[in-house]
């Protein structure tokens, strides 16, 4: 292998014995590195100390904690879509009914008046029109009640 | 190593990987490579861990929030569609009364001309 090395031109040859390559390659690959990582990490000398503690275990049971977290995620993240998509239709189905139902509360309003009959109490109804008529057709929910 | 292998190094880490290649000291430091192998790896599995366990929590607070507004929107709608039919069938029957009562009274005015 070639290491250049400075802004001048250095060069260095370094002849990797068989067995320690093979070594190497294993290792790469055990761990996820390239060999090139590998060769930069064992020719610097950058080393780490395992103050820690950690073991070969402790890393095979974080690496199964992380891939289940990851399911989790895009199990949730694959069911995400369907249900925005049918909660995005449910709300603009309520906000045409809320149309409808602003028509008709008026219509019922005058009717009442020609006829001498109390007011009727559309409160309930009234909150939800208004919450519904607020609902962002480009996706959002309404933002309170 | 049959295949040529470029590393490109800083000229201080040039001289310090030339006096190891020299002494053959790195061929001793295998197991030394291995255990920061091994630390790196679990670095970046523990990162990776945290960075998944905060995106998760967050997907669950809006998919909890979301599942909450699509009952509520469910409910709604077969609430709005309730009261849609109900006052529809009230406006009937008062539209009814209304017309009932304009054609009493324009008879009675009918009536009344008639007589006058």
């Amino acid at each position: 292998m070639i290491v250049k090395g400075g802004k001048r031109w250095k060069r260095l040859t370094v002849e990797i014995p068989p067995e320690v390559e093979g070594r190497l390659r294993k290792l790469a690959n055990d761990y996820g590195f390239t060999l090139v990582d590998v060769l930069k990490i064992l020719l610097k000398g950058d080393f780490l100390e395992n103050r820690e503690g950690i073991r070969r275990e402790d890393v095979d049971e974080l690496q199964r904690k992380v891939f289940s977290l990851e399911r989790e995620l895009y199990e949730l993240e694959g069911k995400w879509s369907p249900l925005k998509f049918k909660a995005y239709y449910l709300a603009l189905d309520n906000r045409n009914l809320s149309i409808q139902l602003a028509a008709i509360i008026a219509q019922n309003k005058r009717l009442r008046k020609k006829l001498g009959l109390p007011k009727r109490d559309y409160s309930e109804i009234e909150g939800k029109i208004h919450y519904y008529l607020s609902f962002d057709k480009s996706g959002g929910e309404p933002s309170s009640e | 190593m049959e295949e040529k292998v470029e590393l490109q190094v800083s000229g201080e880490e040039f001289e310090r990987v030339k006096n190891r290649v020299k002494g053959k000291n790195y061929l001793l430091d295998l197991e030394r490579l291995e255990t920061t192998l091994l630390l790196l790896k679990y670095r970046h599995l523990l990162e990776r861990f945290n960075e998944v366990e905060t995106r998760l929590s967050e997907v669950q607070r809006h998919w909890e929030s979301l599942v909450e507004f699509e009952k509520k929107a469910k409910e709604d709608k077969t609430f709005l569609m309730e009261a849609r039919k109900t006052l529809n069938e009230e406006n009937i029957l008062l539209e009814r009364k209304v017309m009932g009562v304009e054609s009493d009274s324009q008879r009675r005015e009918t009536v009344e001309t008639t007589h006058g």
